[in-house]
């Protein structure tokens, strides 16, 4: 992935983010639960829970990419 | 013959925890209402001593622990191992366990039920939610947290009404579902509709290994 597709990657999260209220916290398990503005901050940063808040983001864009909203359930994800 | 007995981990050391083991509550009634002995360690009792010797001395059926998690683990109050892989994974055998944390079905999942005779539910990547910091008091009424973790509990719903396990992970991957498509739908506001993504990722991340078709009811 080049440098102007990250930056553009980031700037998208980010702009979602920012709809984010103001009280809302996000829990990511162990890792701790963060206001908009720490979880904006974190993309910036690009560290760890940034990585993991764009790749929620990535995933759900693919997931439209491949038309989830027209599948069962069952076949979203994984079973063992 | 199943032995009709759970065990609920519900530790409440910082926010995440509090409000998963708030929301275990109902999970607690249903299986009571279905005639379960439930086995409530919560709060400073979620140690691994107290969390083997009930395991020991009850062998419940089923076993759903709240708390977080990595890998190759399961927390309990202050985020003490109460279970993990080659140490003690071999607690969980021939039980149905579900585990609302973060990635114990990645590794410890899958280790567990080697032994045969055993399923084990949980999530193989973060679990995420949002909440409102101002319900911490009463996390049970925070609607935002309750479009997560009122999915994420109806596992250990279906597993008391009698559905096995493969079917549990699909009804609740549907309640999952549900909650998004509310979403999508015009009286959402933008703010609400950030939950897409997670609710999306929780449902993914949501799998079984082990036998499908075992029940802790008949």
């Amino acid at each position: 992935m080049n440098t102007n597709t990250k930056k553009e990657i980031m700037e998208l999260v980010i702009a979602r983010l920012q709809t984010l209220h103001e009280g809302k916290e996000l829990s990511i398990g162990g890792a701790g639960e963060f206001t908009r503005d720490e979880l904006i901050e974190h993309v910036k940063k690009g560290d760890e829970i940034g990585k993991k808040v764009i790749d929620v983001q990535m995933n759900f864009l693919q997931l439209l990419k491949e038309g989830i909203f027209y599948a069962e359930p069952q076949s979203i994800g994984h079973t063992s | 013959m199943q032995n009709h007995r759970a065990l609920v981990t519900r530790p409440n050391s910082d926010n995440t925890t509090r409000y998963i083991s708030a929301w275990a509550e109902k999970s607690i009634e249903i299986l009571k209402s279905k005639n379960f002995q439930v086995l409530d360690l919560a709060k400073e009792r979620v140690s691994r001593n107290n969390f083997e010797s009930m395991i020991k001395r009850h062998s419940p059926g089923f076993i759903f622990l709240n708390g977080h998690g990595g890998a190759d683990c399961v927390t309990g109050q202050n985020e003490e191992i109460l279970v993990k892989m080659n140490e003690n994974e071999n607690v969980l055998h021939g039980s149905v366990t579900y585990a609302l944390s973060c990635k114990s079905a990645k590794t410890l999942g899958q280790e567990v039920v080697k032994a045969g005779d055993t399923a084990y539910i949980g999530y193989q990547e973060d679990f995420f939610f949002f909440f409102f910091s101002a319900k911490m008091a009463r996390p049970d009424t925070d609607e935002t947290a309750g479009l997560f973790l009122t999915p994420a509990n109806q596992v250990a719903h279906s597993l008391a009404k009698g559905h096995n396990v493969s079917e549990s992970c699909l009804i609740t991957k549907k309640y999952f579902y549900k909650n998004i498509t509310k979403l999508l739908t015009s009286e959402a506001s933008d703010n609400d509709r950030e939950a897409i993504s997670y609710l999306l990722w929780d449902m993914q991340n949501l799998i079984f290994h082990g036998d499908g078709q075992k029940k802790i009811k008949d």
